[in-house]
């Protein structure tokens, strides 16, 4: 591995550029897996970010444009700083159609969409369904062209926040302990969660940009029996404005698309608090 | 709120009509407001003309009730449309 590079991440019309320099910053961008991304060595100009590890002490530094987001010794904290931050321009960025908050997974090349607000579960869901045989697309946002029903997931490492249930828990607590080398991308923790690299949990995961089939609206409650609630496409078209996080950079807000995509797509809400029986559940929806 | 009250649209909602419901979003603000049927009724009943008197009657008519359960349906929906911004009482 090289000690000094530049990464483009591409997405939903947005392009970002990442400068990196030393070894520890090279792994971390290697276990986020961003996006449709490019890592080349060599400086590039004018990143957005700048990410650099020291040699001696390896501490880490974060840097977007000209402005420190962070200087200390977690890879972690400066792994999720850079997840966040990443997330918000994209947003910023993108005019190509609705950005949903959302998780986003696909079987049998038909397309799930998870949208939610932070703390909601599409992330502990994404993990579950991926661990379940379906192809994991995102755990966090999502883009629907104009026009289009392909869902475009922003490809990235799994962030799940703590505290984990107990299923998932054993989950990646397997997936450390047999593949921390396999895939060559670590996991990092912080007091905030932990960053899976979706190979340690589904090793042949296929990225691709499937038709959306259906609409979930997750909701984690600790003694929820998991009912899935059909949603009418006036309250699926309430909640997917809701989970926009781009409307003031698309036309009429966006309002007409996602006003299709309620129309067009079956939506319901789910309440759960176990993961078992779960998978079942929205295949019989399939 | 009392039924001399006139009830009306509140400005800068554009209407998004799924039929029997209604979606109304603001640009300004970004707000969205659900209404189901009884409320989307009840919304396009508020013209600005009407008082809340004369859309008790209307409802009544179209949804015979027992005595009383027409107006605390009614309350209950005008406060919520209230509430949300959808409309205002003159």
């Amino acid at each position: 591995m090289t000690d000094t590079g530049t990464l483009v991440i591409s997405f939903a019309g947005t392009r970002l550029v990442i400068a990196w320099e030393g070894r520890s910053a090279g792994a971390i961008l290697n276990a986020l897996c961003l996006g449709d991304s490019t890592l080349a060595p060599g400086n590039g100009a004018g990143p957005h970010f700048w990410l650099s590890s020291a040699q001696t002490d390896e501490a880490i530094c974060l840097h977007r444009w000209d402005r420190r987001l962070y200087e200390g010794p977690s890879a972690g904290v400066a792994a999720e700083i850079l997840l966040d931050c990443i997330v918000h321009d994209l947003a910023d960025g993108c005019r190509v159609g609705p950005l949903f908050h959302a998780a986003a997974a696909s079987c049998g090349g038909r397309g799930l969409l998870l949208p939610g607000q932070t703390g909601s579960g599409k992330t502990t869901l994404a993990a579950w369904l991926a661990s379940r045989g379906w192809d994991y697309l995102t755990d966090e946002i999502a883009c629907i062209e104009q026009g289009s029903q392909e869902i475009q997931g922003f490809h990235r490492a799994l962030h799940l926040r703590t505290p984990l249930s107990a299923p998932v828990e054993r989950l990646i607590a397997a997936a450390v302990d047999g593949l921390d080398s396999a895939c060559g991308r670590g996991v990092y923790r912080s007091s905030r969660g932990v960053i899976v690299p979706i190979e340690h949990i589904r090793p042949n995961n296929t990225y691709h940009s499937p038709e959306i089939r259906l609409i979930i609206f997750p909701q984690y409650l600790a003694d929820a029996d998991g009912d899935l609630i059909r949603l009418s496409p006036a309250q699926a078209c309430v909640r997917l404005m809701g989970c926009t996080v781009n409307v003031r950079n698309l036309s009429g807000h966006g309002l007409d698309e996602i006003s299709r995509l309620a129309r067009g797509t079956p939506a319901y809400a789910l309440s759960y608090g176990r993961l078992d029986h779960l998978t079942e559940k929205i295949a019989a929806l399939w | 709120m009392n039924d001399a009250d006139i009830p009306r649209h509140m400005a800068g909602y554009r209407l998004e009509d799924f039929g029997d419901e209604l979606v109304l979003y603001h640009f300004t603000t970004t707000q969205v407001v659900y209404l189901n049927d009884t409320a989307s009724l009840i919304w396009r009943l508020c013209d600005g003309q009407r008082s809340i008197a004369d859309i008790k009657i209307l409802i009544q008519e179209a949804y015979p009730s027992p005595p009383g359960q027409v107006e605390a349906d009614l309350q209950k929906t005008m406060a919520q449309l209230v509430e949300s911004g959808a409309i205002e009482l003159l």
